[in-house]
């Protein structure tokens, strides 16, 4: 049984999680925990956006903040999000990372430090290669990892090089059911 | 990773963060350790190590060690004039207060390289209190404290300081407050005139007096809860009643015990207010 999936995605991703926030059911039982990379509005309301548009509780990860089921957090606009070992969020705003703040990566690694073997990681959209790492340390970890393959083939190449991927979806309900 | 090497890890990081304590007194064990576990990852990387616990020897023994790890375990990043509403709000709703004092005092708590020491002093100065006042501005990372002493910065960056100025309400030019020479920019004397920077360390130095207004942002999300505690407690010590702090953007005074004693005046901007107290 998992006990949580984390989701990277970067600027062109929103399309691609609105759909597959769609799809997940109100009694969803596992934290879902988003990077998604935006445009540098410090203000950004996306998790308000995404709260607005879909029936599941979609949160933006707060400072030291316990991780709930279900419940979907967004991380914050221009900060790197973190999990800690007690299953709560911290925050740093500490250096970009593959040109990228927050960094799919960080949290990645993290989350897979934590969850271990009960995490599932899904990459949608990439860029500058941001993921693959963290794709890795979940890998290595035990974790179950997706890639969406529509990703550029770079990009997905770059994550086989790295690591062994477990599934690669299409249409997003395949991740969803 | 195994379970049992992630559990081998956490030895390692709690003897180093203890080496470390005995060996030069910095504790760095209430720190977030998902944070902290990256940045000496980091560290391990940069060195050519397989394993945490190989930096050990080296910071025992080499002195000079101790200040590239510190510099890689503070974080440095800022800018001038960082998150212009942010400045915006305390001109507007802290200045008016500040200015009905005869001497104002202010704390920049964890200030880096300095960067927002200088918005605020240009600030201050464009509102006509900086005669008035007393900037103390700290950190405990000497070599960042250095650079903001000296208050020499990149060329580099000037497109989005000027920009920031311009949103923070700038009533000049923020050009009038430098000098340009060899791609780098140094902040004017008169800015540095009524500024103290020294090292302190919040983990366990103590309170120098009463503070009006506090500025600690985005240092706490670095300490785990207990720490924000204590830093917290600090704080509500020095503040006058009445006084402010500003905190980063996604930091709160929520789960600080003295919480009841203040009220959010700016909530995106997090600045809190001081209560009266009789």
């Amino acid at each position: 049984m998992y006990k949580a999936i984390v989701i990277g995605a970067s600027i062109g991703g929103i399309n691609v999680m609105s759909i597959l926030l769609n799809d997940i059911p109100v009694d969803f039982s596992v934290p879902i925990i988003v990077v998604q990379h935006i445009s540098d509005d410090r203000k950004s309301g996306l998790a308000k956006y995404y709260n607005k548009q879909f029936d599941i509780c979609v949160v933006e990860a707060q400072e030291k903040q316990k991780i709930l089921s279900a419940h979907a957090y967004i991380t914050p606009p221009d900060y790197h999000l973190l999990i800690e070992d007690d299953f709560t969020f911290t925050l740093d705003n500490g250096e970009y990372f593959r040109y990228a703040r927050p960094s799919v990566d960080f949290l990645f690694q993290s989350a897979a430090y934590v969850y271990k073997d009960k995490l599932i990681a899904i990459l949608l959209t990439g860029s500058n290669y941001d993921g693959g790492e963290g794709m890795k340390t979940v890998k290595n970890n035990g974790g179950h990892t997706i890639v969406q393959d529509i990703l550029s083939s770079d990009m997905i190449e770059y994550v086989m090089k790295l690591t062994q991927i477990d599934n690669m979806v299409n249409y997003l309900k395949k991740i969803t059911s | 990773m195994s379970l049992q090497a992630k559990e081998i890890k956490k030895i390692e990081v709690d003897i180093l963060l203890m080496a470390i304590k005995r060996r030069y007194g910095y504790d760095f064990t209430e720190y977030s350790k998902a944070s902290l576990i990256r940045r000496l990852d980091r560290r391990r990387i940069s060195s050519n190590l397989n394993y945490i616990s190989e930096l050990i020897p080296r910071l025992l023994y080499d002195e000079t060690e101790l200040d590239e790890f510190i510099c890689e375990l503070s974080v440095t990043v800022t800018e001038m004039f960082r998150d212009p509403d942010v400045f915006l709000a305390i001109k507007k709703k802290v200045f008016p207060t500040l200015e009905t004092y005869p001497r104002i005092k202010i704390w920049h708590a964890g200030c880096a390289t300095g960067e927002e020491v200088y918005s605020m002093a240009i600030m201050l100065k464009e509102a006509g209190l900086y005669d008035r006042v007393q900037i103390y501005a700290t950190d405990f990372n000497n070599k960042s404290l250095e650079i903001a002493r000296k208050g020499i910065y990149s060329c580099q960056n000037m497109k989005i300081f000027t920009s920031n100025y311009q949103r923070s309400d700038g009533e000049s030019s923020f050009a009038n407050y430098y000098h340009a020479k060899y791609n780098n920019i140094i902040m004017s004397e008169s800015l540095k005139k009524n500024i103290v920077f020294s090292n302190h360390n919040l983990v366990h130095d103590g309170v120098f007096g009463e503070m009006h207004l506090v500025l600690c942002r985005n240092v706490l999300i670095y300490f785990n809860k207990e720490l924000q505690q204590k830093v917290f407690s600090l704080f509500d010590e020095c503040i006058a009643s009445q006084g402010f702090i500003c905190l980063g953007l996604k930091e709160s005074l929520k789960f600080s015990v003295s919480a009841d004693n203040y009220e959010l005046i700016s909530e995106d901007e997090k600045i809190y207010r001081k209560k009266i107290i009789w």
